[in-house]
């Protein structure tokens, strides 16, 4: 037999033998483990932080679709045994899987955590290479993630979390194929330095915080960002967030819920809170960071198909959201229902009013390509 | 209104991995447990699974579908055996492996006649090789990744996927040529 012919033979066979081999598999019906809290939430915290990544890593493109996938695997829930915080030194801990590592913080003694209530002091970086901006933060009481990025789609990631904390602690994932993490000391703490394709990783950890820094300058001004790292000014800047992130909310949003939020509410009745719309116009001209809750109720079915959304029932919440970060107009399209969302991002927006009085919100790519984000009468 | 056809990037993989996790999960425990014998290994077989998962949304078409079914339970019991070796201390895959490996293992056709026939008996043969083996032939074959694709997933070397396809390939074509089985 030639191999040409055992190739062919191979490709015809291939889906035989992958029936064949899974048949002994029971249906997923079939089956009903109760998974244990712990996976629960370590599933729970996987996919919420993916979810919640999305407003953030659209308009990147592949290249920095190695970022997401660091920051994606990133935060993983892991229970601790709960102690009485004290000050104790952590340590930072390696586990090697087969495409990637593990970070973990651990204290050195093994019990020690933060209590429940402790809540986590801002860190930024007091140096960063001409052009960057913070676009994107996200800051609870446990982590500070934020994304400085310049008009050329260049961007440095910026890390922070408590290193534990009673109930849980956070883990780091980071792509170490093909490379390793060095030690070296960063201002007198333990750090870890990495180079993978044309990106930079730098961790270190101090009592209370681990940090982690990702670029795409030279190892060498990684490190100098890294130590200029300190307690962030009281005055700092803060990207716009909306009140309710987008997020959270559930699949039977309603009217009642998005008005109360603040969101353009878009019904058959017609548009509220449009000045909303006006108001993220006004700060795009003044080039002023700004964002938008566009809550669509009219999208039909027929344009649910155009975007491949199936199971959609006319009358679903579509959720719409619009951020000027100070340099592009970033647009998510979220149906709560169907859970599927998109990204887009755009240089300009426009209003356009059609012959019968509809009005139409219109972002315009760099390409000069166009979507019509929401129209109204 | 909505216009059709996303420009700039969809970023539908997100969604698509919740759905990934809610229909899989409970058939990725099973085939890790299979081989861990251990409920909580198998659990943290499934995360890692996802976690590698994630690296290769991009590459997952539908959902719903026997290869992205055969893709995950693939990956998920790579993992598997990498934990339980990790825990016996044994290399991954012993490269006696194939050699011991006989098409008497196979399955016992069910019709030996009907078995002779081509794509059929191989693909009974590939159902039956040892499992390192038969992971890189379903996804090269069935699920159409190229050899650094795999690597990536299995977390291999490139060197070693392409190692494994071609002794795999090599065992297969010596029974096939030994058994004289009809292949047109």
């Amino acid at each position: 037999m030639m191999d040409d012919e055992l190739e062919q033979l191979l490709g015809r066979a291939a889906a035989q033998a992958r029936d064949l081999s899974f048949a002994p598999l029971p249906d997923d019906s079939q089956l009903d483990h109760p998974f244990s809290e712990l996976f629960e939430k370590k599933m729970e915290v996987l996919c919420r932080q993916q979810k919640k990544r999305r407003f953030n890593w659209t308009r990147f493109s592949r290249r920095a679709a190695a970022f997401a996938v660091v920051s994606m695997v990133g935060l993983s829930v892991l229970v601790l045994s709960v102690d009485a915080w004290r000050e104790t030194l952590f340590e930072m801990v390696e586990k090697k899987h087969a495409d990637y590592s593990e970070i973990l913080f651990e204290s050195k003694d093994g019990s020690g955590v933060l209590d429940s209530q402790f809540v986590l002091t801002e860190h930024r970086p007091a140096y960063l290479p001409e052009g960057y901006q913070l676009t994107r933060q996200w800051l609870d009481a446990s982590s500070n993630d934020m994304v400085f990025t310049t008009p050329e789609d260049k961007m440095i990631n910026f890390q922070q979390a408590v290193n534990a904390k009673e109930g849980f602690a956070r883990s780091v994932g980071i792509n170490t194929e093909g490379s390793e993490l060095v030690p070296f000391d960063l201002n007198g703490y333990p750090g870890h330095k990495m180079t993978n394709g044309d990106m930079q990783f730098v961790l270190w950890n101090d009592n209370y915080y681990n940090y982690m820094l990702i670029t795409q300058l030279s190892m060498e001004e990684t490190i100098q960002i890294a130590e200029s790292v300190t307690i962030a000014p009281e005055s700092s800047y803060h990207p716009p967030e909306l009140a309710v992130p987008s997020y959270t909310l559930q699949e039977d949003y309603s009217v009642n819920q998005a008005m109360q939020n603040g969101d353009v509410v878009i019904t058959d009745g017609g548009v509220q809170n449009a000045g909303e719309i006006s108001s993220l116009l006004a700060a795009i001209d003044a080039e002023e960071p700004y964002i938008v809750r566009i809550t669509d109720f009219t999208v039909t079915a027929e344009e649910a198909r155009q975007e491949q959304i199936e199971s959609f029932q006319p009358g679903d919440p579509v959720i719409k959201e619009l951020y000027f970060d100070g340099q592009r107009i970033h647009y998510t399209l979220d149906f709560l229902r169907a859970h599927s969302s998109f990204g887009r991002n755009g240089a300009a927006l426009e209003v356009r009013q059609d012959a019968d009085g509809t009005v139409r919100l219109v972002l315009i790519a760099r390409t000069g390509q166009q979507v019509t984000v929401c129209s109204y009468n | 209104m909505l216009a059709a056809g996303a420009w700039l990037g969809s970023h539908a993989e997100e969604n698509k991995f919740e759905q990934l996790y809610l229909a899989y999960r409970q058939v990725m425990f099973y085939a890790a447990n299979s081989i861990l014998k251990d409920p909580a290994m198998a659990e943290d077989a499934v995360h890692q699974a996802f976690i590698r998962i994630l690296n290769h949304m991009g590459k997952i078409g539908e959902v719903h579908c026997p290869q992205t079914r055969s893709f995950v339970v693939i990956i998920v019991r790579n993992v598997a055996i990498n934990l339980y070796n990790s825990r016996k201390k044994q290399l991954a895959l012993s490269l006696d492996e194939l050699a011991e490996w006989t098409p008497d293992e196979a399955a016992s056709p069910s019709d030996e006649l009907e078995a002779k026939e081509g794509s059929l008996h191989l693909a009974q043969l590939m159902a039956r090789l040892p499992d390192g083996y038969r992971s890189v032939l379903l996804l090269k074959y069935d699920n159409g990744y190229s050899t650094a694709e795999i690597a990536s997933m299995l977390g291999l070397t490139e060197e070693n996927v392409k190692k494994r396809l071609q002794r795999a390939r090599k065992k297969l074509q010596e029974i096939l040529e030994r058994e004289g089985v009809n292949h047109i």
